[in-house]
């Protein structure tokens, strides 16, 4: 068929409560590994899971310590718990080891600017390329800048110099639905951001024509953000998705009804267009995602094509699950014509103080997004060491969908763009 | 019944205000069009409401009334068609994939964390074509599960655990076939039989009827032990189409606490002198899902109403869990609904049948109906 979509993802490589000691036991035993580790400097009482875990395993860690800031006073819990979060990594790694990486979000009341600093900061870390493997320990992070940091690394690392080591790339999170409802609510920005790169070409005046069509991936209490992006992007078509399985079985049911009014009187939404996805395994819920995505890139050709927006309001966990449908559907092997494809979400203005218990109960969730894991090298004939000097995903967006066009959103800009200028600087 | 029918005699019954009748009507409406609707054994024609109605309408005006109607709001679990779906869509993926990977990571050579470079394998390819699905009852949706992984063969998929002599060896002689196909050459003995079974159930909320041991006879009893006797034989039906060290493993889509540590317990001990059997549930339904008798103190006075329960109900079937229905077959005080029918496990107030003198709100169709006069 022409118009096929092959899931980059699907199958994947997921390591959760038990088994996340259990795995990386394992890999850090295949061979010497120098990890990179990137971590948020938050208040959230997650935030050293994976550095404590990696710690006792005796891996080789340098950390990037993403320090974000929105030019406001933090309140003295919060910045109690912040501080006793960089002690205590502190006491696991050694100062020159660590390395404190600044992230403007922007004031309450100024434009969002957290994606894009967030690329550029990153961009600016380091070499992500000296690694054998990276992680993304999402725990302690604001949505945005989560999302824009794997999103960054994984394009870095899936478009290496020429001849370059596969490095791997993994994302951590410590999940609690207890925990991150416990993270305080605040208030909301009035704006609407998007993840660098993933615009969907909203405000283009070559594409204002295509329908767009708009995933809102639910959580609790995600009403002020619902409607603004609402209001944004205007849809033509909207899928809400909700958790199922989840630990709860009531879960979805209940943030339904949360949402009932807007959902369906305001918004319109037929029951049907209601979408499942697995709470507890990010990449069965990418599955979801990028196949409803996909049954509409391929229903609206006939129209032209049409716009996906995917709004992370439900678990990081989840949020993860919808980057990947999204970076799949932008740069992943996709025959015949791509989706316009963006992230919007409302960013935090001012943060609560955190209603968190440090006994919360949490699953600690280790996703292996690229590297050795997907790489095929007749397997048949030679594999009992790890090849790590080829790349085999083709990130073939400049093949058949034509490169990716840079955008007309200053906020969201080409997310290829810089990179490339700071790859073939190098 | 039309709907504004139903609404205005649900007002009537509730005795709510204008605001309160707009508030619930919104919430019922929702989710009548959302889940409850699809409920497979309502009467031609009866949609949720009117079955919310008439079920509200036999307790007492006012507390026992509001007490039910909260249990709805706030303590029913409805699975519907298309959660039970996804459940089936997860089975593959989630249970079997990891353990066919992993196996075949130990044939090949190929370390277990290259997950794409297994599954390039012969090993792996030979693995996932030995594995045979069977259904372990009419829930078990093989069709849905055929349609979700298209890469396993239809020959792989059986609706039924109780499989034929002749389909038993159609099964053997495909996978045979394909085998051949696949490394060109034809396998014999063991390698031309199946080396792993799956048995697909939707639903176990006690366990019983999937496994137990019956004390006075000394024997075996349920499903579970049937099959594993059927996998025994080396030279008939089941078990002659399966190598000798079989790998078992039951899939639950949906399992309660009591299920999932009752067979845990009993497996080990289940002599299968043929191979292992492993049990692995997709949406296990934790410890908070069970009614309780603080946490929902009205709701118990109200099954504990004589007047709500009808003694018919308690039969020779029932006696094998081991206490009455009122709370569920087995005591299982669950507040489940399945879209097809609701399991017996269940608070019987919540299911009784339409032949019995209480009214269900959910009525169950169940197996072991009673012979009706002609």
């Amino acid at each position: 068929m022409s118009d096929q979509a092959v899931m980059r993802w699907d199958p994947y490589s997921l390591a959760s409560d038990l088994d996340f000691d259990v795995f990386w036991k394992r890999h850090l035993a295949q061979r010497q590994r120098r990890l990179l580790l990137v971590v948020g400097k938050g208040f959230d009482v997650r935030a050293l899971e994976t550095a404590r875990r990696l710690h006792a395993l005796g891996a080789d860690v340098d950390v990037w310590l993403l320090a974000f800031h929105n030019g406001q006073d933090d309140s003295a819990l919060r910045r109690q718990r912040t501080d006793d979060n960089v002690e205590g990594l502190g006491k696991l790694f050694p100062a020159d080891r660590v390395k404190e990486v600044l992230i403007d979000l922007g004031g309450a009341f100024e434009d969002p600017i957290a994606s894009r600093t967030t690329y550029e900061q990153i961009l600016a870390a380091g070499d992500a390329m000296a690694y054998d493997d990276v992680v993304v320990d999402i725990s302690a992070m604001p949505r945005m800048v989560a999302m824009t940091s794997v999103a960054v690394l994984l394009y870095w690392l899936d478009h290496p110099p020429e001849g370059n080591k596969c490095v791997n790339l993994h994302v951590t999170t410590a999940e609690s639905v207890t925990a991150d409802l416990g993270a305080g609510q605040g208030s909301l920005r009035d704006q609407v951001s998007f993840v660098r790169g993933f615009s969907g070409e909203l405000t283009a005046l070559t594409t204002k024509d295509l329908p767009n069509v708009w995933f809102p991936v639910l959580g609790e209490n995600q009403r002020d953000r619902l409607d603004k992006i609402h209001q944004k992007v205007t849809p033509d078509e909207i899928c809400p998705v909700v958790p199922f399985p989840s630990r709860s079985p009531r879960r979805g049911d209940e943030i339904i009804y949360e949402h009932r009014e807007l959902l369906f009187d305001t918004f319109q939404v037929e029951p049907r267009n209601i979408l499942l996805a697995c709470e507890y395994n990010p990449f069965e819920a990418y599955k979801q995602v990028f196949e409803a995505m996909d049954r509409y890139r391929l229903a609206l050709n006939v129209l032209g094509g049409c716009k996906a927006f995917v709004s992370p309001l439900s678990s990081k966990l989840l949020s993860i699950a919808v980057l990947l449908a999204c970076y799949d559907h932008l740069y992943g092997q996709i025959s015949g014509k791509r989706l316009k494809v963006g992230i919007p979400y409302v960013e935090t203005a001012t943060y609560a103080d955190p209603a968190q218990n440090p006994n919360d109960p949490f699953e600690l969730y280790s996703m292996w997004i690229r590297g050795e894991w997907e790489v095929v090298n007749k397997p048949d004939v030679e594999v009992d060491h790890v090849v790590t000097d080829m790349i085999i995903v083709k990130t073939d967006a400049e093949t058949a969908a034509g490169p990716v066009s840079a955008l007309d959103d200053p906020i969201s800009s080409d997310i290829t763009a810089p990179l490339k200028e700071r790859l073939s600087a190098r | 019944m039309k709907k504004e029918l139903a609404e205005a005699l649900l007002t009537r019954i509730m005795d709510w205000t204008d605001e309160e009748k707009a508030r619930e009507r919104a919430r019922l409406e929702t989710f009548s069009s959302y889940k409850y609707d699809e409920y497979q054994q309502f009467s031609p024609g009866r949609r949720f409401i009117e079955s919310l109605a008439l079920w509200l309408a036999q307790f007492d005006v006012g507390s026992q009334r509001r007490t039910a109607y909260d249990f709805v709001c706030n303590r029913l679990i409805f699975f519907s068609a298309g959660e039970m779906n996804h459940l089936v869509e997860l089975t593959f993926p989630t249970i079997v994939r990891p353990r066919l990977i992993e196996t075949a990571s130990a044939r090949s050579g190929v370390a277990v964390d290259r997950i794409k470079a297994i599954m390039e394998t012969a090993e792996y390819r030979k693995l996932h074509r030995r594995t045979l699905y069977l259904g372990m009852s009419d829930g078990a949706r093989t069709d849905w599960f055929r349609r979700a992984n298209p890469s396993i063969s239809n020959e792989q998929v059986f609706h039924a655990y109780d499989v034929s002599e002749v389909k038993s060896s159609d099964m053997v002689d495909n996978l045979k076939k394909d085998l051949t196909e696949m490394s060109g050459a034809e396998p014999d003995g063991d390698d031309a039989l199946f080396e792993t079974v799956v048995l697909l159930d939707d639903f176990t909320a006690s366990g019983t009827s999937a496994i137990r041991y019956d004390e006075e006879a000394g024997k075996w009893k349920g499903k579970i032990p049937k099959i594993i006797e059927d996998l025994e034989k080396d030279d008939e039906r089941l078990g002659a189409s399966v190598i000798q060290s079989v790998k078992v493993i039951i899939v639950a889509y949906i399992a309660s606490e009591q299920a999932i540590e009752h067979i845990g317990k009993l497996l080990p001990s289940l002599p299968f002198t043929k191979g292992t059997v492993e049990f692995e549930v997709v949406c296990k339904l934790g410890s908070l899902v069970p009614l309780d008798e603080s946490r929902d103190a009205a709701f118990f006075d109200l099954m504990a109403d004589d007047r709500y329960f009808d003694p018919e109900a308690d039969d020779k079937h029932g006696a094998v869990g081991g206490s009455t229905k009122r709370y569920g077959y087995a005591n299982g005080r669950l507040p489940i609904v399945l879209n097809h029918n609701t399991p017996n496990n269940s608070v019987y107030i919540l299911w009784a049948e339409d032949v019995q003198t209480v009214r269900g709100l959910f009525p169950r169709v169940s197996r072991h109906r009673k012979l009706q006069q002609p």
